[in-house]
C-alpha cells in the first residue's frame, strides 16, 4: 500500500517538497549558527565589562571602601549596555552602601548563588534582566562583600528582536527556494509533457511515426530509444498479423468461392450426370483444402497459446531422421533427389512433435530442390541441445525474406504459385518454441537453403 | 444393423442418415441429448453415432447415461473439438471411436464398419483377396499365380489394404502403419507409394483392385 501510494506521487511534488525541506534545514542551519554567535559575542562583551569592574575595585587595595561608598553608582539608565547597580556590604552583613533603586531591582537575596568570577548569574526581575556577581575585597580595615548587577535589558531585547528578524528570514528564504524549486521542477519536467503527446500521436493508424530520439534532453533519449524500438515490433507484429489476416482470408475464401460458384454455376440449368460428379468431385478436393489448412492453423495457433501438451521423453534422433528420410524416398527417388542422413545423437522433445517437424522440413526442402538435387539430415548433439541441421542444394532464398519465411502463410514467391498453403515452416517454428528451442535460416539464392532447428535438453536429462 | 444418430446439426443428422442407410443400415436419429437417452434405451441400437456438442445433455453425458443403464452397444464420438483432452476424456467415458469434424464420410462408413465387426479383420499369415494372395511370412504376393516383385513397403501398404477389404484406409493410417509416420504434410508421399504399387499390382491385369476415395484413401476391393 504505501509503496503504491509513494509510486503515485508526481515527481514534480516530491522534488519541490525535498528541495524546500533541505533549502530550510540549511538556512535554520546558518541562521541558527549566526543567531548563536552573536548571542555568545554580546555575553562575552558584557561579561567582560563585568570582571573589569570587579578587578579594579578588587586592585584598589585600602581605598576601596571609601570609593566604593562614594562612588554613585546610578540606577540602570536605558541605552547603556554597561549600566550596572553595585552594592556593598560588610562582614557582619550590613548594607554600607548601593545604588539608587537597587534594593528594589536586586535584592541582596538574589546574589545567594552568584559565583564570585568568570560566569555570572543570570536573574530576572521586573522584565529587567540582569547578570550578577559577588566578589571579597579584602582591606585594611575589614573583608567586603561586593555585589555587582549589571543591566542586560536591553541586551535581552536585541536578541529578541534579532531572532525574530532572522524567522523571517528564514521562512521568507524558504518560501523562495519553494517557488524555484516549483518554477525548476516544471521547466525540467516540460519535455516528459511533450513526449507525451508525441507518444500519444501514435496510434494504430501511424505505426509508422516516431518519437525520434534526437532533441530531448539526454535523459530521455534512452526513453525515446526504448520506446521507438518497442514501437518497431509492435509495427512489425501488427504487420505481420495484417499480412496474416490478408493470407487467410485467401486460404479460406478461395477454397469456399470455387465449391460456391461451381455448384451455382451447375444448379442454373439441367446437367448431365458427369458433370454433377465432377462439381461434387472438386467440391471434395476443396474441401480437404480447406480441413488441411484449418487443421495446421489450430496446431499452430494452439502451439501458440502454449495450450499444446508436450510429453518430452529422451529418444535417439538418428532413428527419428532415418524414418522420415525413409518415408520422404520414394518421393525423392522420382525426381532423383538424394536424401542422406548424418551424424547422431540423442534429443529430448516430443517424438511425433520432433518428426513432424522434420517432416516439413523435408517436405518443404523437397519442393525447392531440382532434380538430381540433394538434401541432407544433419544431427548434432552437445550437453545442453540437440541441433538438427536440414540442407538443400535449392533455388535458396533470398535474405529478405529470412525473417519472415516461418511466419503462417509466408511463401517467398508473392503469386502464391507454388502447391501447399504455407503452413509447413510455422508449424516447425511452433515446435520449436513449444520445445523451448528456436529455428533458423541460412541461405544462398542458387546454392542452397539450410535450416537450423535447435532443442534443448531438460535439465535433469544432461550428460 | 441399427444406429441411432444423436446429432443437433440439422445437415449433418440429414447426410449421416442418408448415406448410412444407403449403406445398408437402419438409421433413427435424435436432435438433443435427452431425446438421444430416451430413445437409446427404448430401441435396440448396435451402434451410436454422439456428436459431443448437444443441447441439453452434452455427448459426454449422453454416453455415461447410456452405460449407466447397461447399453453397451458401440459408440462413435463425432465432434469439431479435437483436443487430446477432449479424446481422452469420451474414449475415458466409454465411447469406443473419435472422429473430428470435418471427416471424410468414406472414413466414418470404415469406422462404423469395423466398430461392428471389429473380429473381420482377416489375419494370419495368408491373406486372399479375389485373385490375390499375400504370405505375410514370406513377405511374398502373388496376383493370378503372378509372383508380384514388391518392395518392402509396398508390401506392407498392399496387406494393410488387405486386412478389411471392402473398407476405406485414409492416408494418414496408411502413413502411420507403413512408416511410423504420425502427421500430414503438403507432399503426399502415400499418394505416389500407392501409384507404383498400382503399376505393379493392377496394370498388368485386367481386373482392378485398388480404389482412390476422394476425400478419404485407398480401399482394396474387387
Amino acid at each position: 500500500m504505501s509503496l503504491n501510494s509513494s509510486r503515485r506521487r508526481s515527481i514534480a511534488s516530491q522534488l519541490v517538497w525535498r528541495f524546500t525541506f533541505s533549502a530550510a534545514l540549511l538556512l535554520l542551519v546558518g541562521l541558527g549558527a549566526l543567531y548563536w554567535i552573536v548571542v555568545q559575542h554580546t555575553r562575552e562583551e558584557d561579561n567582560a565589562f563585568l570582571l573589569d569592574k570587579a578587578r579594579a575595585l578588587t586592585a584598589h587595595g585600602t581605598d576601596a571602601r571609601r570609593e566604593l561608598s562614594q562612588e554613585h553608582a546610578p540606577a540602570s539608565t536605558a541605552g547603556e549596555p554597561a549600566s550596572y547597580l553595585i552594592r556593598l556590604i560588610d562582614s557582619e552583613g550590613r548594607v554600607i552602601n548601593e545604588s539608587q533603586g537597587m534594593d528594589e531591582l536586586v535584592p541582596s537575596a538574589a546574589f545567594a548563588n552568584a559565583a564570585s568570577s568568570l560566569s555570572p548569574l543570570e536573574y530576572n526581575s521586573n522584565d529587567k534582566w540582569f547578570s550578577l556577581l559577588k566578589i571579597n575585597v579584602r582591606t585594611v580595615e575589614g573583608d567586603y562583600q561586593v555585589e555587582i548587577a549589571q543591566d542586560r535589558t536591553e541586551d535581552a531585547k536585541f536578541m529578541k528582536q534579532f531572532a525574530i528578524l532572522l524567522g523571517v528570514v528564514l521562512i521568507t528564504g524558504a518560501a523562495a527556494a519553494a517557488m524555484t524549486a516549483v518554477m525548476v521542477t516544471r521547466r525540467g519536467l516540460r519535455p516528459l509533457a511533450e513526449m507525451t503527446s508525441a507518444v500519444n500521436r501514435i496510434g494504430p493508424t501511424q505505426l509508422h511515426e516516431r518519437v525520434t530520439p534526437t532533441g530531448w534532453p539526454s535523459e530521455l533519449i534512452p526513453l525515446a530509444l526504448a520506446f521507438d524500438k518497442s514501437l518497431d515490433r509492435l509495427e512489425d507484429s501488427f504487420r505481420r498479423l495484417s499480412q496474416f489476416s490478408a493470407d487467410l482470408a485467401h486460404e479460406l475464401r478461395t477454397p469456399v468461392a470455387n465449391m460456391r460458384g461451381e455448384a451455382e454455376v451447375a444448379l442454373t440449368r439441367p446437367r448431365t450426370n458427369e458433370e454433377y460428379i465432377s462439381v461434387i468431385d472438386s467440391t471434395v478436393t476443396e474441401c480437404e483444402k480447406l480441413s488441411g489448412v484449418i487443421d495446421g492453423l489450430l496446431f499452430v495457433a494452439r502451439a501458440d497459446a502454449a495450450e499444446q501438451q508436450i510429453q518430452p521423453l529422451l529418444f535417439d534422433g538418428r532413428v527419428a531422421l532415418d524414418k522420415i528420410a525413409a518415408y520422404y524416398k520414394t518421393v525423392a527417388d522420382e525426381h532423383r533427389i538424394n536424401i542422406n542422413c548424418a551424424g547422431r545423437g540423442e534429443v529430448y522433445g516430443d517424438r511425433g512433435m520432433f518428426e513432424r517437424a522434420v517432416g516439413n522440413l523435408v517436405d518443404n526442402a523437397l519442393r525447392y530442390v531440382g532434380e538430381g538435387g540433394k538434401i541432407e539430415l544433419a544431427l548434432a548433439a552437445t550437453s545442453d541441445e540437440s541441433i538438427v541441421t536440414v540442407s538443400d542444394d535449392g533455388v535458396g532464398i533470398e535474405k529478405k525474406h529470412w525473417p519472415r519465411v516461418f511466419d503462417r502463410f509466408y511463401r517467398v514467391d508473392p503469386a502464391r504459385t507454388s502447391s501447399g498453403a504455407g503452413l509447413g515452416l510455422s508449424l516447425v517454428k511452433s515446435i520449436a518454441t513449444l520445445h523451448g528451442g528456436t529455428t533458423e535460416i541460412q541461405s544462398e539464392p542458387r546454392k542452397g537453403t539450410k535450416v537450423i532447428l535447435r532443442f534443448p535438453v531438460a535439465d535433469g536429462f544432461r550428460k | 444393423m441399427r444406429i441411432l444418430v444423436i446429432e443437433d446439426e440439422k445437415k449433418t443428422a440429414a447426410f449421416l442418415a442418408k448415406g448410412l442407410s444407403e449403406a445398408g443400415f437402419l438409421v433413427q436419429s435424435a436432435a438433443d441429448g435427452e431425446a438421444g437417452v430416451a430413445l437409446g434405451c427404448a430401441g435396440r441400437f448396435d451402434l451410436f453415432i454422439v456428436d459431443v456438442m448437444l443441447p441439453k445433455l452434452d455427448g459426454w453425458a449422453v454416453v455415461s447415461e447410456l452405460r449407466e443403464r447397461s447399453i453397451h452397444a458401440p459408440i462413435l464420438f463425432l465432434t469439431a473439438r479435437d483436443s487430446v483432452r477432449d479424446r481422452v476424456k469420451g474414449l475415458r467415458l466409454g465411447g469406443d471411436d473419435y472422429l473430428v469434424k470435418p471427416f471424410a464420410f468414406a472414413e466414418l462408413l470404415a469406422r462404423v464398419r469395423s466398430l461392428l465387426r471389429r473380429s473381420s479383420v482377416q489375419s494370419g499369415d495368408k491373406v486372399t483377396v479375389a485373385d490375390l494372395q499375400l504370405d505375410k511370412q514370406h513377405q511374398r504376393a502373388k496376383r493370378g499365380g503372378i509372383a508380384l516383385n514388391l518392395t518392402p513397403k509396398e508390401f506392407l501398404l498392399l496387406s494393410h489394404l488387405a486386412r478389411s477389404p471392402g473398407e476405406v484406409v485414409s492416408r494418414r493410417e496408411i502413413a502411420q502403419h507403413v512408416w511410423g509416420i504420425d502427421f500430414e504434410t503438403d507432399t503426399n508421399v502415400v499418394d505416389v507409394v500407392v501409384r507404383r504399387l498400382r503399376i505393379k499390382v493392377d496394370d498388368p491385369f485386367e481386373r482392378k483392385l485398388v480404389y482412390t476415395v476422394r476425400g478419404a484413401g485407398y480401399v482394396l476391393k474387387l
